[in-house]
């Protein structure tokens, strides 16, 4: 469920943040479920457990899962309020920016660069509910 | 934890430690590197008192490994073949193990070895390669030692047992054993370990496995504006690592105070592209020149 | 005290459990032929015997010798010694020759156990086994006398000095055998320097001899090989460290100064051992000697070996007018020329074996 890129510059720890959101936010992983223990997921991945409990920490912080003493670590209630997740929502924001300037240097329509955004949201968006076809399956 | 302080080893009047000293906390996996020949084995031999070392000593929480043997009930090394063991069925060998090391798991080891798909009652003389290796992996990490020094612990085995053996390692690690885990395997290490050593001339270098090249080289493709600077591309600050017609992927010495970056920035090349450096990088970077000693 | 001792013998069962899975056949075989060798030939003597009580008094009375006529003059316990002898050389060789090559040592170096420890469960597992065999034999053999018709002549004496002597030549053997094993490197060469070493000084002392001879210079020996007074060192090395006339003493033979020198070849093979295997080199198992002392001795010693055999064996080959000495100093230096180079490429080679 969750793959290292060896050739990838992003440090490992941040390959696991970003895996387990984009599971998170896919759906294949709900509020509530346990995530794998760091001695599990340490073992499958064949990753240093001390990297694994870093990117939990970083998880943790986001608030994407909690974990809870002795039972392990749970999908977190995603964010209701926005103000929660000011600084997340801003660099968000930022991120956003950044695509649309690169895209107008690159050439490309708005059309296009709407598309694409619309792709993502159809496999990642929250309102999947609203018709939108189940997403393929990560990895 | 663990200390190697100044250890020196000759045999057969050739130095192959010739001055090791590094440190190791605990909870810690190191991976040990270096070419064949390099002294791996020797080294994690002399650390548990198989061989005793010329000069220098070996400290475990404080205390010498030569001087104090009883400190090695907490440390224990699993060999590249489990010889040793001929005769021996996996009940008797635990047995033994059972009496010597005081946390030694029973449970544990018959879990792991049903898991392994290993018999627990056949003559470990009959086990093929590969289940040698994982019967010696299980027995060493049964012992629920703080310390265990594993020699090429992946050698020879298929793939499918060398996961299994890994994935051992790892929640071994997990539960808070350290682990000094020589091989080959520089892609698997980078990622399991904390810390590498690196075997070079006979000494050790210890490198934190994250960013494990920062600071001392850097990879990068490079295209030139016409011909390619031979002069430049022999300087020993640069190592070439392959080229696909005009595309150059290099090693730059990435150490503070070295030119090299800004001689290539001079040159004004078409393209350059840093590419992530990996363990392999600083491998061949550090041990590239030297010649295999097999 | 007692509960220290307990706990030390407790830490050292698993030190014990693995010399017992390497020679459990010994444990075995050992009691059972020297009971061949002993007991049964007893018993062959005197349980089916057709002699009664009075015939034996009556021959007893007629001048045979108690212990040559019921005791056989204890032909019986020198075999019994000669096989416990080997048997503690094999048990040797597979303690420490045979455990070098096949990874046993460096397990047994890689626990936590101080090596002098690890000498010692060996030892005391040997003398163990050639203890308990020698009593348990000892006991059978003086059952079978004292249920023979020759009862009245059943002596403890005899068999408690039978037993002492042959437990301290056994021991002394053994330890003397785990001392070769304690600083050669390989199953070869720990197997040729026992022989060659228990041979040594009757061997050595004839070569010197005939050197000696061959160059006109004749030592004095007064009286046979059985009466000289042992004016030379090599005269005294002889009788004091000669296993094979240890071994075969006939009971009435046997004297004090006989296990004293005995004891003092266990303590001294003992110590040497225990001293060469803490120091083990474990790098240098394969070679023929672990040591460099033991390499350069070695080393010297073969080619002066060598050398004064090729010279003895050129005197009587080559025969030239010009009389011993030319075929013995040509055959010398052919010898030392032959040992040197034979000695340097066995000393370099590393045996699987």
């Amino acid at each position: 469920m969750i793959r290292i890129d060896e050739r990838s510059p992003t440090p490992i720890y941040e390959q696991i943040v970003e895996r387990i959101k984009a599971l998170v936010a896919k759906g294949a992983l709900a509020e509530g479920d346990r995530i794998p223990s760091v001695r599990e997921l340490s073992a499958t991945l064949l990753v240093n457990h001390n990297t694994v409990a870093k990117s939990y920490q970083e998880l943790e912080r986001q608030g994407v899962i909690v974990s809870l003493r002795g039972k392990g670590a749970f999908v977190a209630k995603a964010a209701e309020e926005p103000g929660m997740e000011r600084e997340r929502l801003l660099r968000l924001r930022n991120e956003l920016r950044r695509i649309a300037v690169e895209a107008h240097h690159l050439g490309i329509g708005s059309e296009r660069l709407q598309a694409w955004l619309q792709e993502a949201i159809r496999e990642y968006g929250r309102d999947r509910d609203a018709g939108s076809m189940p997403s393929a399956q990560e990895d | 934890m663990l200390e190697a302080c100044h250890l020196r080893k000759k045999i057969d009047d050739r130095p192959v430690l010739s001055n090791v000293s590094f440190e190791l906390g605990g909870g810690r996996v190191a991976g040990l590197i270096g070419r064949n020949g390099a002294g791996k084995t020797t080294l994690l031999k002399v650390m548990s008192g198989i061989l005793d070392p010329d000069g220098g000593e070996v400290l475990f929480e404080g205390r010498s490994v030569h001087q104090e043997p009883e400190v090695k009930r907490e440390l224990v090394f699993i060999p590249d073949t489990p010889e040793a063991w001929f005769g021996y069925t996996g009940w008797g060998a635990a047995y033994m193990f059972g009496q010597i090391y005081p946390r030694f798991d029973p449970l544990y080891f018959k879990e792991t070895m049903i898991r392994f798909g290993l018999p627990l009652d056949r003559n470990i003389r009959h086990f093929s390669k590969g289940m040698r290796m994982m019967f010696s992996t299980a027995l060493g990490l049964s012992t629920r030692a703080k310390l265990v020094l594993l020699d090429e612990p992946t050698n020879g085995i298929d793939p499918i047992a060398k996961k299994q053996v890994l994935t051992l390692l790892m929640e071994a690690s997990a539960d808070g054993m350290s682990l000094i885990v020589s091989s080959h395997l520089l892609e698997e290490l980078e990622r399991m370990t904390d810390t590498i050593l690196l075997m070079r001339s006979g000494s050790v270098e210890t490198h934190a496995s994250e960013g494990v090249a920062d600071g001392i080289v850097s990879k990068l493709q490079v295209v030139f504006q016409g011909e390619a600077p031979e002069a430049w591309l022999r300087s020993p600050d640069v190592r070439v690592l392959d080229h696909i017609g005009r595309v150059y992927t290099l090693l730059l010495n990435g150490a503070p105070g070295s030119v090299a970056v800004a001689e290539l920035e001079a040159m004004n090349p078409l393209l350059v592209e840093p590419l992530a450096v990996r363990l392999e990088d600083l491998y061949v970077w550090k041990l590239g020149g030297e010649p295999n000693e097999d | 005290m007692r509960i220290k001792a307990n706990a030390w013998l407790h830490s050292m069962r698993p030190l014990f459990g693995r010399e017992y899975a390497q020679a459990w056949l010994f444990i075995f075989a050992v009691p059972i032929v020297h009971f061949l060798t002993l007991g049964l030939q007893r018993m062959n003597r005197w349980s089916w015997s057709v002699d009664t009580p009075r015939m034996v008094k009556v021959s007893v009375q007629n001048g045979h010798s108690v212990y040559s006529y019921i005791y056989n003059y204890g032909i019986h316990e020198v075999a019994g010694r000669f096989w416990l002898l080997l048997a503690a050389f094999v048990l040797a060789l597979v303690q420490l020759g045979v455990e070098r090559r096949n990874g046993s040592q460096e397990l047994l170096f890689s626990l936590p156990y101080a090596r002098g420890r690890i000498f010692l469960a060996k030892w005391l597992l040997g003398a163990a086994l050639f203890g308990g065999s020698l009593l348990l034999n000892t006991l059978i053999d003086a059952i079978v006398v004292a249920a023979s018709p020759a009862s009245h002549y059943w002596r403890l004496e005899y068999f408690s000095v039978q037993f002492g002597y042959s437990l301290l030549v056994v021991l002394a053997g053994y330890s003397f055998a785990l001392l070769i094993g304690a600083f050669t490197g390989s199953v070869a060469s720990q197997t040729i320097l026992t022989w060659a070493l228990v041979a040594f000084p009757s061997i050595f002392i004839e070569l010197f001899d005939f050197s000696l001879q061959a160059h006109g210079i004749f030592m004095s020996r007064q009286g046979g090989s059985e009466t000289y007074s042992p004016l030379m060192w090599g005269d005294l090395l002889r009788a004091w460290f000669n296993f094979f006339s240890y071994t075969s003493v006939r009971y009435e033979a046997i004297i004090w100064s006989q296990a004293q020198s005995l004891l003092v070849i266990i303590i001294a093979s003992f110590a040497g051992g225990l001293f060469a295997y803490k120091r083990n080199p474990t790098e240098n198992n394969g070679k023929l000697m672990l040591f460099k002392r033991g390499e350069s001795v070695l080393r010297w010693g073969f080619i002066l070996y060598v050398s004064m055999l090729a010279g003895t064996l050129g005197m009587t080959w080559v025969g030239l007018s010009a009389g011993d000495r030319v075929g013995y100093d040509i055959g010398f230096v052919v010898g030392c020329v032959l040992s040197i180079w034979i000695i340097r490429a066995l000393l370099r080679m590393r045996f699987k074996y």
